[in-house]
């Protein structure tokens, strides 16, 4: 019996061994390798800056006074008329062909030189509009984005004989 | 007898109730062998104006880069070919004006593909690229595709004296959308980084 008794200490004695043997819980997280690296996602955007041409410059129309026909752009009603379009308040610049000298497309040798002007505003108000530096100007766009151009130009036709006379006004427009 | 029984479940009782556990974690240990990270196609990343060159505010239609295409980032991953690798991608939704928080952002939608098949030519690569779905952050996948239809792998061979282990190399395609442009937004360079993180995948849970 006494022998027993000791089986039943030793099995004690076990479970207070095994009470002090804590179990850890090993998070053995050991270094893992790993690599990164930063990439970039870029776009460059625009502005989306148009020229609308409304209305053509009338030269025929206007009779030649001493050799000249002059179409003011700030009150003559044969003026082109273009639109800048982009977005409100943005800069614009303008750089336009300022003269030029047209020969007669015959062949005749006759002579027409053009002086162009333009003159501008923010709004469609021609009699107010400004006008603007010679060959290039910087205007600013109107809180509604828009910009009006009056084309004028005077026109020599002192040398000029009966034919054709053809020519494209060029004006660039630039945002910054 | 009687007495000898009593004790030895009484002992029993008592060490069941204090039995404790032991919990280990494996986790993948990968001695002296790292993951190299190369950007071997387009390292300035992913530029939508080398898909389309003039990006115009307010355009309603979007800039589309596709895997096939050459402004996709290609990055090359260099690793021990026994091993699974986790790629996480993390990125913005949208690009910023110079990086910066500016509050008005263009929408852009990241797109990324994995291949893992090791063809000899990028086209190859390409055509049998894995499609990440989109919305997809983290994506596992060995770092040579295996055989289907067989039996797992053995596990990797532990290091030991004058063992070489074997490298492989797996790729990921970045790609995306961009767009539509809002409209009134400031003209400028837009940005937004991409974080690319690659590690031994991890398969405890």
């Amino acid at each position: 019996m006494r022998g027993l008794r000791y089986i039943a200490l030793v099995s004690m004695l076990i479970t207070v061994f095994e009470t002090s043997a804590q179990g850890s819980t090993n998070n053995n997280n050991p270094q893992v390798y790993s690599n990164r690296i930063a990439i970039q996602a870029s776009a460059s955007v625009v502005d989306n800056l148009s020229l609308l041409t409304l209305r053509d410059v009338n030269l025929n129309s206007p009779t030649a006074v001493d050799g000249f026909i002059t179409v003011n752009p700030v009150n003559s009603p044969y003026c082109g008329l273009m639109r800048i379009n982009g977005r409100p308040g943005r800069q614009v610049r303008i750089t336009y062909l300022a003269a030029e000298t047209l020969i007669e497309e015959g062949g005749s040798g006759g002579i027409v030189k053009a002086n162009y002007r333009i003159s501008g505003l923010e709004t469609d108000n021609q009699n107010a509009s400004v006008l603007l530096d010679i060959g290039e100007a910087s205007v600013r766009l109107s809180s509604e984005g828009t910009y009006y151009i009056w084309l004028g130009a005077l026109i020599d036709v002192s040398k000029a004989k009966p034919g054709a006379y053809v020519s494209e006004f060029i004006m660039e427009i630039e945002g910054n | 007898m009687n007495k000898l029984f009593t004790y030895l479940v009484l002992g029993a009782f008592t060490s069941t109730a204090t039995v404790q556990a032991q919990r280990i974690n494996f986790s993948t240990f990968v001695q002296g062998e790292n993951i190299v990270l190369t950007v071997v196609s387009n390292p300035g990343g992913v530029n939508f104006n080398g898909k389309q060159p003039l990006i115009v505010v307010g355009d309603p239609s979007l800039v589309q880069i596709d895997l096939m295409d050459n402004a996709v980032v290609v990055v090359e991953l260099d690793a021990p070919i026994e091993y699974d690798l986790t790629a996480e991608l993390s990125w913005e939704t949208g690009l910023s004006r110079g990086g910066a928080d500016t509050g008005t952002t263009v929408p852009f939608q990241l797109r990324w593909a994995y291949n893992n098949t090791g063809e000899i030519s990028d086209i190859e690569r390409r055509g049998n690229a894995v499609q990440v779905p989109p919305f997809f952050h983290t994506v596992t996948f060995p770092v040579y595709r295996r055989q289907a239809g067989g039996p797992p792998p053995p596990p990797p061979t532990p290091d030991h004296a004058g063992f070489v282990r074997q490298r492989g190399k797996a790729y990921l395609f970045i790609y995306g959308s961009l767009g539509p442009i809002p409209a009134g937004i400031p003209a400028g360079n837009y940005s937004a980084d991409i974080q690319l993180n690659v590690t031994y995948a991890d398969n405890t849970f």
